[in-house]
């Protein structure tokens, strides 16, 4: 009992010493653990678009020809608030015919295109054309606001973005602010409109007495910030 | 103690770029499809060579009849398209050889007549002169779907094909082998076939 109340005065006398002592640096560790949320990325309806049935006649010969638009909306559900972007991978990538990128989407870049697939022509392969994929305003959160998508290469600095950028680098996310250049947004659920404008070549470079399939991929990955 | 403490904060909420989700695939599909063909004989479907005269063969007590006419076919495409010309005799009941590369007569009583109608296909694609080819000549072959009517070389697809049937018609009879004139009819048929 006495050694008792000897060790705890003595550990009061080494305490009261440090005070006195005080020095200009101190240092607190914080341990924890934050679990992400559980994120869900879907399409709305199905996640084939198709571009119908398109006859020889109805295409142009000698330069590409535009597609009626396909649409879809990519949707992304969290158990709770969170900072997403998502990119996207075009599996098709190698099937891009630049002639028709800038058909597809008169503003379009190469680096927007997007592979509609290859067929062969008198032995050579030829990619069949070519599809951009534009963004609409995103809606983030559960209140309804319409706000520009935003893209960044490095996660830092962001662009309001109008078109999907196929290099599996690129970051999209939805920013809750109107400005310009906002931050992205943390969100439990948000919804973007895709719409997709394809172009196909010219029906002299392609083999018009076969049926060609017309075949894109594109893999999208959401990942946290 | 703030100053320190956020550091070890952020440390904890950004570990890097993590994948959050499975990644989720949106397919893109169509289809190009081949134009359609329509085949049309802008001078109606029936040719009637009219009246024939014999003609003597020198050096036989033979005479015979022959007289050639024309008929137009026309293949139209929406789109270029790659086919050949299958001939047929349309009167299968008739038929006694087959594949032929003639037609045979035959007279209003089905009674077979000593002659026979032979089809050469000469005509432009896509506005183009081009050969017209079955087995080796432009003679047509009926029933022989080994040697179809081929057009242009192997690879070309047309939009436009116009061919000229040239149809010569003969006939030998035996100088008094036909005393009335003897009505004679025959048919054909042509099918457009994809390649």
């Amino acid at each position: 009992m006495n050694k008792t109340l000897f060790a705890l005065a003595t550990t009061m006398a080494l305490a009261a010493s440090s005070t006195a002592h005080a020095t200009s640096t101190a240092t607190l560790k914080v341990a924890g653990r934050i679990a992400q949320p559980a994120c869900a990325v879907s399409f709305q309806g199905s996640n084939t678009l198709s571009l119908g049935d398109l006859r020889t006649d109805s295409l142009n010969k000698e330069k590409p020809t535009r597609l009626k638009p396909a649409y879809a909306t990519l949707a992304v559900s969290c158990s709770a608030a969170a900072r997403y972007a998502f990119t996207v991978l075009d599996d098709a990538a190698g099937t891009v015919n630049p002639l028709a990128v800038p058909v597809a989407d008169p503003g379009a870049q190469a680096v927007h295109g997007f592979g509609l697939g290859a067929s062969t022509k008198e032995g050579r392969a030829v990619n069949t054309g070519a599809y951009v994929v534009s963004l609409a305003d995103g809606i983030a959160g559960s209140v309804i606001v319409h706000s520009p998508m935003i893209q960044s290469k490095d996660g830092s600095s962001w662009e309001v973005a109008s078109r999907l950028i196929p290099d599996g680098a690129t970051k999209t996310a939805w920013t809750a602010s109107r400005a310009e250049a906002g931050e992205p947004a943390s969100v439990d659920q948000s919804f973007v409109l895709l719409t997709l404008n394809a172009a196909v070549i010219g029906t002299d470079a392609l083999d018009a007495v076969s049926e060609l399939a017309l075949a894109g991929k594109i893999t999208f990955e959401l990942e946290y910030l | 103690m703030k100053r320190y403490l956020l550091p070890a904060l952020g440390f904890l909420m950004s570990p890097g770029i993590v994948q959050a989700t499975t990644p989720q695939v949106l397919s893109v599909k169509g289809t190009i499809k081949p134009a359609a063909c329509s085949m049309s004989l802008p001078d109606g479907s029936a040719l009637d060579f009219g009246s024939l005269s014999p003609q003597p063969i020198p050096g036989s007590t033979d005479v015979q009849y022959s007289k050639t006419a024309m008929a137009a076919l026309k293949v139209q495409c929406a789109g270029p398209q790659r086919f050949v010309l299958a001939f047929r005799d349309a009167t299968p009941e008739r038929q006694l050889v087959s594949p032929k590369s003639a037609l045979y007569l035959y007279g209003v009583d089905d009674r077979m007549v000593d002659g026979l109608v032979e089809v050469r296909v000469s005509g432009t694609a896509d506005g183009q002169p081009v050969t017209f080819r079955a087995n080796v000549t432009s003679l047509a072959q009926f029933d022989d779907p080994a040697n179809p009517m081929r057009i242009g070389d192997s690879r070309g697809a047309y939009t436009t094909v116009e061919a000229n049937l040239d149809l010569y018609v003969y006939s030998r009879v035996r100088d008094n082998g036909m005393r009335d004139a003897l009505a004679f009819n025959t048919s054909m048929g042509v099918d457009l076939v994809y390649l």
